[in-house]
Order: C-alpha cells, then structure tokens, then sequence
C-alpha cells in the first residue's frame, strides 16, 4: 500500500463513493425529489451546499442518490462484459482452431460497430430502462476481455503445470476453471476497472441523450442534461456532476494503473 | 512387457503457409520402436533436438504421434491416465502458481476418486512425506520453494494416483549437483518401494549409466542404438553413441 500510492487513492475514492451510494438515504440532508418552490436555482450555501436546481432540488443529495445508479451501473455492466469475455476467451484460447476462429472474428464484427451507436440503436428499440442500459454496455463490451484472456489462455495452456493437468487425467472443464482462468485473470482485473469507468461515462452520455436514466431517478448524466437549460444562471448544476464523473473515473483509473504495478 | 511402442512417427509444422496447410515440417520422431519391461528403468539420451521430449509426450498422450502404435500390457496399464505420469525439467513450471500444494497434492485424489475427501489431508501428508517434505508444505504456494522441492512436490503430485510407469524428461537437470544427487537416490528409492518403471530421459550419461538398466541412444527423432545399459557403455555398437561417449568423457 505504501509504495503504490495510485492503488491507495484509488481505492480510497471509491471506498468513499461506495459508502456514499451504499447510506444514500442516511447522509443526504434531504429527500432528492422533494421540490421546494421558494429556492429554485438557489447558489450553493450553507443550507444546500451544492445548490438547488431548476425545481427547488437539494443537488447534494440529487447526487448521492445519483451515485448509486452510476457506480451500480459501472459495475454490473463490466460484470457481464469480463463474464462474456472470460467464457467467449477461454473456449477461444483453448480449443483453437474452429471456435477460436468464429469466436475472435464475431469479436472483430462486434468491434468495428462504433459501439456508442449501437447501444443507442438497441436503447432506441428496447425501453431505457437501467437494467437495460447494464445489459445492453455488458453485450457490447465484452471483446477486449474475451481478446484479453484468449491470449493469456494460448501461452498458459503450453506450460508444464497444464501439461502435469492433463496428465493427471483432469477434464478440460476443470483444466480451464481451476487452473487456466485463475492465472489469467490479472490483466482482465486491470481492464475491468477501467471498463467500468468507461461504462459509468456511456451511462453518463446515454442520460445526457435521455435514453439513459429517467427522470426523476437521478442519475449524474441526467442532472447534466437538466442543466443544459440553465447552464447561464446556474453554473453549479453543470460542475459538481461532471466533477463527481471525474473524480470517480479518476479513481478507477488509479486502481487500474496500481494492480497494474502489482501484477506486473 | 509393460509397453511396446511400434513405428512412432511425429513431425511438426516449421513454417506455416498463409493459406492451407504447413509448408516444411521437422522430423521429431522417426519410426521409434522398443519394448519396455516391467520394473526396469530405460534411459533415453541423446543431444538437444533429438526428439526425447517429444517421444515422453507422446507416450502421454499429450501430443498425438502421426503414425505408430503405443500397446500398454493391460497386466500393469490398467487406466492409462492413472498408471503412466510425467515428471517435467522445469520445476519452476509444473506447479500452478496460484494454488497450495495441498490443493495441487488433492487434483489427481479427487480426479481419480482415489479415496474420500476427509482422508484426503492425510494422503496429501503422506505423500509429502514419501518425498521428504513436511506438513508445513501444505498451505504454501509454490513461489515458497526451492526448485529441488518442487519437484520433490511434483513427484508427490504423480505418486498420489498410484502410477506403474513414471515418465522422468530431464528431471534433475535444471537443479544443482548436491540436490541432483539426492533426488536421483530418491528416484532409486521411491522405484523399489512402489514397484515403479521408469523412463528415464537425460542428457548427462553418468546419470543414465548411474540409474538405467536399457538405454536408447536417439539422433534426429530416430533410435541409433538399443541395448542393456552395461554393454553400451562398455561396447558401443553405434558410431553415434561412440562420439556421444568420448565427448563426456
């Protein structure tokens, strides 16, 4: 911890945005929908310390409650995204041949998609819901995880240690989910943690389109979108979720550059 | 007899073509042929490239020779993946890193349901012991040791199933001479206590004179000479085993 300061600030910011979301309904000072029409855009001061918005709202607590849809978002769709890509990248990167062809091309396919507008598209169809949004980043982010792991998997597979396996007469299931996926998971941890900062910042960009969050859930992109407006008269609305996106993307970045240095 | 190997042959693609197949191979093993009595030890020796690792392999079964047929004598060879093991050169890399040697002591215990699982500490400790560790192994990782027990661990690990043949490819050359030495009493030791047969590849003729009863001179995937231990390295028959001798000498 002490020589690795990027993995000791990273966890220490997400450590808090996660304490945050988690006592939301304890540590807000107010309801985050309760509309006070004798304070609309009110500056930030003492009593509502981020400001108000357009409806009278505490922005404070608007954003703590926003935490949770962006940090569980961030998190679920990256656990689909690394589940795909570990099942999709170990069948790949073991079996070769036949799988491994159709499975890396039909990655390459998903890939040259500019996934942005493919997640619009699906959003455009199905109703933007959050689930949704998790499942939808989830299916189309699981490439770089599945190439990851399948070029781990290729140079694990010939050392000798899955070699004694095999000689042992172990199967290929248990070759592959008690000894290959164990030591391939390394690199993968550093992209989940930046996958889901990109996924907090897709959520952030769909709920800024309106097709992510809707309202009056709040969600940090959907705050943005709603000061859209107001961006002239009430600059706050603008900077403190866009700080929160910041500050939390800054901190996953961290603990990614930080396991980077322990796995090597 | 408890194996006959007949007309093995294995080549490997050099160069692969863009499209369609390799378009030059290497000869690895060239129609190898020989019979492996029970409770004997053949040494194979030979230089680097001469097709030793990858006859061991085959013999596993890890790689699929190209033609050629291996009998295992049913008497001795029951279940193939339990009877005949493999002890690898690079002690360094036969462990998973990422388990204790108990869970890698319980992989073959629980594979081949070799007794129930609340006897299986006490197996794995015995085990241990057979090679000369102790109980403190258990929990470690592999990382913790030193290369000459890790093989000692490894030995462990292929004992657990109860094999009849062990396939050693270069077991001792990547240790140092003190912990050579010892571990080859222990090949010799661990041999009469289980009934074992052993294939013994190597480099380093002294070790094969020191341990093999046979012993297979191979060049260039194919065998040059095939005879009782004594007498090939009082009378060489072959030239190649000649040349191989004096250059050790």
């Amino acid at each position: 911890m002490k020589d690795n300061p990027y993995l000791f600030w990273g966890l220490a910011i997400i450590l808090m945005l996660s304490a945050t979301a988690l006592f939301a309904p304890l540590i807000s000072p107010f309801d985050p929908s309760s509309i006070d029409s004798q304070g609309l855009l009110m500056a930030p001061c003492a009593r509502h310390p981020l400001g108000t918005d357009g409806l009278g709202r505490d922005l404070l607590s608007r954003m703590i409650y926003g935490a949770r849809i962006s940090l569980s978002v961030g998190i679920i769709a990256v656990g689909i995204s690394i589940l795909l890509g570990l099942i999709l990248g170990s069948c790949a990167g073991f079996y070769g041949r036949i799988a491994d062809a159709l499975i890396m091309r039909f990655a390459d396919i998903m890939l040259c998609f500019p996934t942005f507008f493919l997640i619009l598209a699906v959003i455009a169809v199905v109703e933007p819901s959050i689930y949704n949004i998790m499942i939808v980043i989830g299916l189309t982010s699981w490439m770089g995880p599945a190439r990851l792991i399948r070029g781990e998997i290729l140079s694990l597979k010939e050392r000798e240690f899955i070699q004694a396996e095999r000689a042992l007469g172990a199967s290929d299931a248990r070759i592959i989910i008690r000894h290959l996926v164990p030591n391939a998971v390394g690199p993968v941890l550093v992209n989940a943690t930046l996958g889901i900062a990109g996924a907090i910042l897709l959520e952030s960009s769909l709920s800024f389109l309106g097709l992510g969050v809707q309202p009056p859930v709040p969600s940090w992109g959907n705050i943005l979108i709603e000061s859209k407006s107001t961006l002239g008269i009430a600059w706050w609305i603008t900077v403190f979720p866009g700080l929160a996106i910041l500050i939390t993307i800054l901190g996953f970045n961290f603990i990614a550059e930080g396991l980077k240095k322990i796995i090597g | 007899m408890i194996l006959e190997a007949v007309d093995i042959s294995k080549k490997f693609p050099v160069e692969k073509g863009m499209f369609g197949p390799a378009s030059a191979r290497t000869v690895a093993l060239d129609r190898v042929n020989f019979r492996l009595m029970e409770f004997t030890t053949l040494g194979i020796v030979g230089e680097s490239g001469s097709g030793k690792t990858t006859l061991a392999r085959v013999l596993l079964g890890l790689i699929p020779a190209d033609s050629g047929t291996i009998r295992f004598n049913d008497a001795f060879i029951s279940d193939f993946r339990k009877d005949v093991q493999i002890i690898f050169q690079n002690p360094y890399n036969s462990l998973d890193p990422k388990m204790r040697i108990k869970d890698a002591l319980y992989e073959p215990l629980i594979i081949h349901s070799v007794c129930p699982r609340r006897e299986m500490r006490g197996k794995a400790s015995e085990l241990l012991r057979i090679v000369g560790l102790d109980d403190a192994a258990m929990e470690r990782y592999p990382s913790q040791f030193s290369g000459g027990q890790r093989q000692r661990i490894c030995i462990a690990r292929a004992l657990a199933c109860g094999p009849k043949l062990l396939v050693l490819d270069e077991p001792i050359s990547s240790l140092d001479l003190t912990i050579q030495a010892k571990l080859l009493d222990l090949f010799v030791e661990l041999k009469e206590k289980f009934r074992l047969t052993y294939i013994f590849i190597s480099h380093n003729l002294s070790v094969i004179r020191h341990i093999a009863d046979t012993v297979l001179v191979m060049k260039h995937g194919r065998v040059v000479e095939h005879a009782a231990a004594h007498d090939l390295f009082e009378r060489p028959a072959a030239e190649y085993t000649r040349q191989l001798l004096e250059a050790a000498r």
